[in-house]
């Protein structure tokens, strides 16, 4: 009986890790990932958007500047005058299952070595959602 | 009587099988940013014994396209979605999800994985250079690779401000260098730019790279 247990569990157990590390809609585990309440205890965060420009230009999180990869020759240098080494960083895009905040961010540790950024979980999506 | 359960629910997954077989659900591509978009097709066959339609396509990125050859697959019919990737101005690898949704009522949605690395002529390791407040203004480096594929006899490169001087450095002709940069102020920053040379004069390649560097 204990064998035909242990033997269920790791054959669900197989499915359960493929769905956690390969599904394209499978919840982030990274820690390089923040919440809303914790982004805005950072009261010097260097917010950056993501999206398309006419979403950013529709609302954006204040004092935001707008970074994505569509643009991003002609906006980064905004974002290196904004910088500096003591600044945390923050990008968001749409919601939970949008990438460019993570791209952005990625780009931003890879390229320029910034060693503080950051992606907000849920993206604007959460941020409006606590701003209502 | 736990391994009647479990037969009975193997036979539920085996059943659910989607009638569109693709003969691949993950495939890559390298590209260079001149390209301007990097496209893959994801071929597969309707090997069920009724129609199935596609419904639409889901992508996470305004990036990214994913269209089908038409809408209806009969039996035994082959078909395929063309995806397309943007790649201007981007950079390094990506990774984009395609969910194809369709009336199967075995499967009604088909994960789809496009990953794509894009590349350009030379690869600047940082393009951003910095000194801290109160840090001494010593030399740093910009490390820069010659992606295969593109002939590079040499570089050249300037700063765009007085208070820096830079110096190349020839690690492997035509495949390495560093680019050594000295500050000699405080409180500025200026552009790093790199010229390649090219072996073929004229070539679609770009002609002129930045990296960036800030003095605080």
């Amino acid at each position: 009986m204990r064998r035909q247990i242990v033997a269920l569990l790791l054959l669900a157990l197989a499915p359960a890790l493929l769905a956690a590390f390969f599904h394209p809609r499978r919840p982030s585990w990274r820690t390089d990932e923040i919440t809303v309440a914790v982004a805005q205890s950072w009261k010097d965060a260097l917010w950056l958007d993501a999206r398309p420009r006419d979403a950013f230009e529709h609302a954006h999180v204040p004092g935001a500047l707008l970074l994505n990869e569509d643009e991003w020759n002609d906006l980064l240098p905004a974002v290196l005058d904004a910088w500096n080494p003591d600044r945390n960083v923050v990008v968001y895009c749409s919601s939970l299952s949008c990438q460019a905040s993570r791209d952005v961010a990625r780009r931003l540790r890879e390229e320029a070595q910034f060693s503080r950024v950051f992606v907000l979980q849920g993206g604007w999506e959460a941020w409006e959602k606590t701003h209502r | 009587m736990i391994f009647r359960v479990l037969i009975a629910v193997l036979g539920l997954a085996a059943s659910a099988q989607a009638q569109l077989k693709f003969q691949s659900v993950e495939q890559f591509v390298a590209v260079s940013p001149g390209e301007g978009r990097a496209i893959s097709h994801f071929n597969f066959t309707n090997a069920g014994n009724y129609h199935v339609k596609i419904l639409g396509t889901d992508t996470t990125c305004g990036c990214t396209a994913a269209v089908t050859d038409k809408r209806v697959y009969a039996p035994g019919e082959k078909g395929q979605i063309e995806v397309t990737f943007k790649t201007a101005n981007r950079h390094g690898m990506y990774g984009e999800p395609i969910a194809v949704k369709t009336d199967d009522p075995q499967v009604k949605e088909i994960n789809l994985h496009l990953r794509i690395l894009v590349r350009d002529a030379l690869e600047l390791q940082p393009m951003f250079l910095y000194w801290a407040a109160g840090e001494a203004p010593g030399e740093k480096k910009i490390h820069v690779s010659v992606t295969d594929g593109f002939d590079v006899k040499g570089l050249n490169a300037s700063a765009s401000d007085a208070n820096a001087t830079v110096r190349v450095e020839t690690l492997k002709p035509g495949r390495e260098y560093n680019i050594a940069v000295t500050p000699h102020g405080h409180s500025f920053k200026c552009a790093v730019n790199i010229q390649p040379e090219y072996l073929q004069p004229g070539s679609n390649a770009p002609k002129e790279f930045v990296a960036r560097l800030r003095v605080y």
